[in-house]
């Protein structure tokens, strides 16, 4: 016999009979439905956790520089470094820091009343515009200034004497030390108690004493860097002015370098040979130099974050593949119950591919259509989370996202659309990959057996 | 086409499909023609000889009927001739051809020369009657030829059911349709492609007398106005005293029952 055009790949039926199977039995929307759960699931959690990475390393990186160099002993000039330092090939800006820590005084109210109460600070001397070039503090404080020397000084000049350290504070601590000395949050011109700790003389076994200086500060500024374990803890001082108010002491101050990079990504290559120049300006040769990248100092805070965003895809992955098992159960029930249909259909010359297809388009179809509105869902709800969520607190009185825990006072989200998108094609996929079994066994269906089956 | 078919045609037409007839090189070829047709079944240990080397020649306009009691292997014989399954050996032969057993060439074969209609109508519950009759016409034709002959496809289906008597039940779902309807709608699908062949396994076991009356009479109005060529497995005596031929399925093998009625 003549051979004959057999049907086609391409034969109308497969898609008639995939797609009227889809819409005519219902536990298709389930299966549908839960990839539509996972995937959105998925983009949405990755979206907040991407948010609060990016949203972290903004934060901390703008109160840090690229290249965080510590030194000790503090001999060594610092015009000598810098010099030094910025005539390396890679450096763009550089700056010191010395820092010591204080105490402010404050008040806490109980039954009894007021009580002397102090709060610990770290005092940041800083050189304003050289700190500018470096880090992105300054652009954390509420009221503009013209020059980031302004940032510490007043306009007009406090009431009482100028002499008096103005000091850059927090939101937070304005906030906190305000209430207690004046029922409201503090503002700029408002004066405080610092305690700063100063060697005195030397007691009979020549040993260094330390005595507490207790002097009047005045709030020059406010900043929010949005970090709040950050913001709770560090004031800034112009170092020049008050270099003989805070860090006159050798002792007990901490210097560091700040540089700034022309391209952060060379960073470990630039370390150790910023540490090689500096401890070659020392003659004793046992200069203690250790630089580190800003993301190394917050090393574990940071690998903390990835860390939870890895394990919540992994664990909201499964919800995909739950949704994928569906598939599998819907399926195979289908084939079951179409057995005759599937016998009929090879009676009419449907070929065994021709069968396979049709079970293969239904899960494709699943996957398809429930990932594609788990990625349409996903990015709506991912987009809107912020006012998601002020409308479940004005509406149930829930918030989902207490402020007080965390560094933000709204949810952070990004959209990593190349991820989005590979988690909605892995969904697809999947669901195409569980319906292979229960395609390849209507495929083997003996046409026979098929259409005697009861 | 092999020279030893050749030579099969050249012999004379063998009158019955009898026991008798073995090897094809003992009788010619007719419109279609099954030779020695072996197939067994296993149960457990034991192997069940369904069909123990059957021969058969339809004419071109005939009605074939076989009968047999339960079990005796009509439906499978059925099969066989529809390409449906595969035996131990044995061939099927369409105007002298020797027909291809599997894969794709047998699909397209079923699909083209032969049109089956079931005791229980197996129509494809989610599509409508209509659609029902337009599915052989999308498995045979691939896309582009569909989009092409859609439109004269839809209207060749409506024109079947409407010869069907009907007309006004095309859009109905198969639920919504009786057994009779039902039985219509599977015959109008069995007609689609213009088959050569109906192959027709009790196509009225499942219906009351009445209904079974008038779903025969429209097969036997097929076979007169368009010389329609049927092989009708039944056990309705009646149905097959209406047959050109009658012949029994006994002990695997086809007998002829005697009677001949050129209905």
């Amino acid at each position: 016999m003549e051979s004959l055009p057999g049907p086609s790949w391409t034969s109308p039926y497969r898609w008639a009979v995939a797609l009227r199977l889809l819409r005519a039995r219902k536990i298709n929307l389930i299966s549908i439905l839960g990839v539509t759960v996972g995937v959105a699931s998925i983009i949405v959690v990755l979206a907040i956790m991407d948010g609060f990475q990016r949203d972290l390393r903004a934060v901390i990186r703008g109160t840090l520089s690229d290249v965080i160099v510590e030194i000790d002993p503090r001999e060594l000039g610092y015009e000598e470094i810098r010099e030094t330092v910025l005539a390396l090939d890679g450096v763009k800006a550089m700056t010191l820091q010395r820092a010591t820590f204080g105490l402010i005084q404050a008040a806490t109210r109980d039954t009894d009343g007021a009580r002397q109460n102090f709060l610990p600070v770290r005092i940041i001397g800083v050189l304003p515009e050289q700190e500018r070039e470096v880090s992105r503090i300054f652009d954390f404080v509420k009221e503009a200034a013209n020059q980031p020397e302004d940032v510490f000084r007043l306009d007009p000049p406090p009431m009482f004497a100028e002499s008096t350290p103005h000091i850059l504070m927090s939101k937070w601590l304005a906030r906190r030390v305000g209430y207690s000395l004046y029922g409201r949050t503090m503002r700029p011109n408002d004066n405080f108690g610092l305690i700063t700790f100063s060697e005195s003389d030397k007691n009979n076994q020549g040993q260094a004493t330390w005595a507490p200086n207790d002097r009047d500060v005045v709030c020059s500024r406010l900043y929010d860097s949005r970090n709040s374990e950050f913001d709770k803890l560090h004031i800034y001082v112009d170092l020049r002015s008050t270099v003989h108010d805070f860090f006159s002491s050798p002792d007990g101050v901490v210097t560091e370098l700040r540089i700034k990079l022309d391209d952060y990504t060379q960073a470990r290559d630039m370390i150790p040979r910023i540490e090689r120049a500096i401890k070659a300006l020392d003659p004793t040769g046992l200069a203690f130099v250790q630089g580190q990248t800003w993301e190394e100092r917050q090393g574990p805070l940071l690998a903390a974050v990835n860390n939870e965003k890895v394990i919540l895809s992994f664990v909201l992955f499964f919800i995909v593949l739950v949704a994928c098992f569906t598939i599998f159960a819907t399926l195979t029930m289908t084939v079951v119950e179409k057995t005759r249909e599937i016998g009929v259909l090879r009676a009419m010359g449907a070929t065994a591919p021709g069968i396979l297809s049709i079970f293969m388009l239904n899960g494709a179809l699943v996957g398809l259509v429930g990932a594609a509105s788990g990625y349409g869902a996903g990015l709506y709800v991912a987009s809107n989370v912020n006012p998601i969520r002020e409308f479940l607190r004005d509406r149930f009185g829930w918030d989902i996202f207490p402020t007080d825990i965390y560094s933000f006072d709204y949810i952070p989200t990004y959209i990593d659309h190349r991820a989005a998108l590979s988690f909605t094609l892995g969904a697809a996929l999947s669901a195409l990959f569980f319906a292979v079994i229960p395609a390849i066994r209507a495929a083997r269906l003996d046409p026979v057996r098929a259409l005697r089956y009861e | 086409m092999s020279n030893a078919d050749e030579t099969i045609r050249d012999l004379p037409a063998g009158e019955t499909a009898d026991a008798t007839a073995r090897a094809p090189a003992t009788t010619a070829l007719d419109f279609l023609s099954v030779r020695d047709i072996r197939k067994s079944y296993r149960m457990g240990r034991q192997t069940l000889d369904v069909l123990r080397g059957v021969d058969l020649d339809v004419k071109k306009g005939e009605i074939v009927a076989i009968m047999g009691q339960s079990g005796s292997g009509k439906s499978t014989l059925l099969h066989q001739i529809g390409l449906l399954d595969e035996p131990e050996s044995g061939e099927v032969y369409f105007e002298g051809d020797a027909l291809p057993r599997r894969g794709n060439q047998a699909a397209a074969a079923r699909s083209r020369l032969f049109g089956f209609i079931f005791q229980f109508y197996h129509l494809l519950p989610e599509f409508t009657a209509l659609e029902n009759v337009l599915m052989p016409a999308m498995i045979l034709d691939d896309l582009g030829v569909w989009r092409r002959r859609k439109g004269e496809h839809k209207e060749r289906a409506a024109r079947i059911l409407e010869r069907m008597g009907l007309k006004e039940r095309m859009k109905h779902r198969p639920k919504e349709l009786s057994g009779g309807e039902r039985q219509r709608v599977a015959i109008a699908r069995a007609l689609m492609n213009k088959p050569p062949v109906l192959l027709c396994d009790e196509p009225t076991g499942n219906l009351d007398r009445g209904t079974a009356e008038g779903v025969r009479s429209l097969l036997w109005e097929l076979n007169q106005s368009d010389g329609q060529t049927m092989i009708v497995v039944t056990h309705d005596s009646s149905v097959a005293a209406q047959a050109n031929r009658t012949l029994e399925l006994v002990d695997g093998r086809l007998a002829n029952t005697g009677s001949s009625n050129g209905a």
